[in-house]
């Protein structure tokens, strides 16, 4: 566990728009340390996706980025497709939330396989090959010879998403970017996927950036989480400490809003409201609109990101008052 | 239980030829669906929830099977009735935004089976489209917006709206919150609860995840590979699974707290593909418990009132002698009665 593998600090993207600019992320800090899964979860529209575009340097061009992101020391926002190239597939990958549409639909996964293989290793034509259908055995693939002869159409989802999860590792990146990447699937497969993820992180020394915003996801297979809202990360913390005590009223709403087994009969809550457009100048608390707790300052200062615990910290008016008291 | 259930579906098959032969996406489905209860149906991708629907909807024709709807079979009935069936059962589907029209306004489209059907016009067809939009928590002026100016929730509601307009008697809801954030899917998951408070309607629940159906059904259906594997309440079905499928869909469902990550368990294998079927029991090749006798005969199930049923030959309750006696004689049907029967 020596530094961290990602480090983004106060990370701003803003898109123009015609009349007022869009932003984005309004400050961004994540860390994630070596070998950990660190759930990155939010509603649409939170900036997760965002946020793991950017660190592998493809935000859209309209979009301007400020901030530092490094990833495995060097520094990704401002660097030129040249050397970004290099970083995406070699030091980070990222698997996409529907695997159908980030495949290539005419070319055999094989194909598609020895392709990126061969964009960042010295490989030749047969090496790629083996490489590609060992990668396919990294991830349980039955019959991976097999598969590699396969179009993207024969296969399953879950098998798919097995595909893509080796394309990821194929250039045996240090972190992985995984958006969504069980939303599509059943729950056997999403188990399957998820207790694969675990075991890989730690057979080839891997980090993940695990974006959902499935919850009990988070709870499953992360080591830490981080809570976005409106662009800004409003809570985060190890997975042990922000499940049992959310410091947090949008992740205590979050956690409530989850229909889970074994909690038959009982209401569930629902958030009112709706996330703040993030076009317009915003005051304060960008939740203080749709929380219980909201204070008279919640509206007027926005509450800056205080730590409560060795590995937890939240940004609230209301828990910092509620622990200053205590 | 006299009354007549107000959907029963008996023996419905629906067969897909394809040119690597013939798919039976549903096979030999019997299940029943009371006024006012909400049937959830569970099950992986491909195994014939949404051909279940779309065929009880009358959308697609069943090779084999009745569809008996309040008395009235579905198929070969007059165009009279016909049309009254068309108006007991509505359907809301899973991507709100395709499944609204970009070109017509929200007026336009919640009047259509307005219109068409009742043939209302005018004053009487913007009250009523008023009211329905009052109903799923949207308001009047919103009448005169296009679909895209809403966001997925609300398109959602508008949906649910359109189905609603004819005051159908059973709602088909085929994962109305797939795509839906958490926030949104509880709101509508609530809505959904109100709606059937006041209006009565019966819901039939197609859904892939566990947690909604013990939030909002009675009953649950479990499907594999196009067979109901198990059928009973919600509660006793999640309590104590029958069905060794059920139980290992269960286990894959991820919990909320970080220390129960070591109870997720995984099934191996995928669904095996309904051309190539084996023979005995589709879910054999997967099960633990799977011996000689599965391989070979597939277990039957039948459906009984009240009665939770299990299409297993080893189920995972009822593993005492007496019990394995009463599910040898009755021909492989497994009856677990219920608490307090």
């Amino acid at each position: 566990m020596t530094g961290p593998i990602l480090q983004i600090t106060d990370l701003k993207v803003e898109f123009p728009g015609l009349v007022r600019n869009v932003r984005a992320l309004r400050g961004v800090d994540l860390v994630l340390h070596k070998g950990q899964i660190v759930g990155l979860v939010g509603e649409s529209g939170s900036g997760k996706s965002l946020t793991a575009l950017a660190c592998l340097g493809l935000v859209p061009n309209s979009g301007r980025v400020s901030g530092s992101i490094m990833l495995d020391g060097f520094e990704v926002v401002g660097r030129g497709e040249l050397e970004l190239g290099r970083l995406r597939g070699g030091v980070a990958a990222m698997i996409f939330q529907n695997p159908m549409r980030a495949l290539n639909p005419f070319f055999t996964v094989g194909q598609q396989m020895v392709e990126v293989i061969r964009c960042h290793r010295p490989f030749g034509r047969t090496e790629a090959v083996e490489a590609a259908s060992e990668g396919l055995r990294d991830v349980q693939m039955p019959d991976p010879e097999i598969a590699l002869g396969k179009y993207p159409h024969q296969m399953s989802g879950g098998q798919i998403q097995r595909v893509m999860i080796a394309l990821g590792l194929a250039c045996r990146p240090r972190l992985l970017i995984a958006d969504e990447c069980t939303t599509a699937l059943d729950v056997t497969v999403q188990a399957q996927i998820l207790v694969l993820l675990r075991e890989l992180t730690v057979s080839h020394d891997l980090s993940v950036l695990f974006i959902t915003h499935d919850l009990s996801v988070v709870a499953t297979v992360c080591d830490r989480v981080a809570v976005m809202y409106a662009g800004e990360v409003v809570e985060n913390g190890s997975v042990t400490d922000v499940f049992a005590d959310p410091l947090h009223p949008y992740t205590r709403k979050l956690m409530s809003t989850v229909p889970t087994l074994g909690r038959a009969g009982g209401e569930l809550e629902s958030i009112r409201g709706q996330v703040p457009d993030l076009a317009l100048p915003l005051t304060g608390c960008t939740f203080c609109d749709r929380c219980d707790d909201a204070l008279d300052v919640c509206a007027a200062t926005p509450p800056g990101m205080r730590r409560y615990r060795a590995d937890h910290q939240a940004a609230c008016h209301d828990t910092a008052r509620r622990m200053d008291v205590e | 239980m006299t009354e007549t259930p107000l959907l029963a579906v008996e023996g419905l098959v629906k067969e897909f030829s394809t040119k690597n032969g013939v798919v039976k996406a549903v096979d030999d489905v019997t299940f029943q669906v009371n006024k006012g209860e909400t049937v959830a149906v569970v099950g992986e991708s491909g195994c014939g929830k949404s051909t279940l629907a779309m065929t009880v909807l009358g959308l697609e024709t069943a090779t084999a099977g009745e569809i008996v709807v309040e008395g009235d079979r579905l198929g070969d009935v007059s165009r009279v009735v016909a049309d009254r069936l068309g108006r007991d059962v509505g359907i809301v589907f899973q991507n709100p935004l395709s499944a609204l029209n970009p070109k017509m306004k929200v007026a336009a489209i919640v009047g259509e089976p307005l219109k068409t059907a009742l043939g209302l016009r005018g004053k009487d067809l913007h009250e009523r489209v008023a009211l329905l939009l009052e109903e799923v928590g949207l308001r009047p002026e919103h009448m005169r917006r296009y679909p895209h100016e809403f966001s997925g929730g609300q398109c959602q509601r508008i949906c649910i709206a359109r189905a609603l307009a004819l005051k159908p008697k059973l709602l088909i809801l085929d994962e109305p919150t797939a795509a839906l954030d958490v926030s949104v899917q509880a709101q509508i998951l609530k809505l959904l609860n109100e709606l059937q408070r006041e209006l009565g309607v019966s819901y039939l629940f197609i859904t892939h995840d566990l947690g909604t159906v013990d939030y909002i059904a009675d009953r649950v259906l479990v499907m594999y590979l196009g067979k109901i594997v198990e059928n009973g309440p919600v509660a006793q079905v999640f309590s104590a699974p029958a069905h060794p499928y059920t139980r290992a869909l269960l286990d894959s469902v991820p919990t909320l707290d970080p220390a129960q990550r070591g109870a997720l368990k995984i099934i191996s294998g995928e669904v095996p593909s309904p051309v190539n079927r084996p023979p005995g029991c589709a879910f054999a090749p997967r099960c633990p418990r799977a011996e000689g006798r599965c391989r070979q005969e597939v277990p039957l199930s039948t459906a009984r009132d009240g009665i939770r049923e299990v299409a297993c030959f080893h189920p995972l309750i009822g593993e005492t002698p007496d019990q394995r006696s009463v599910h040898e004689s009755e021909n492989n049907l497994v009856r677990i009665t219920g608490d307090g029967r």
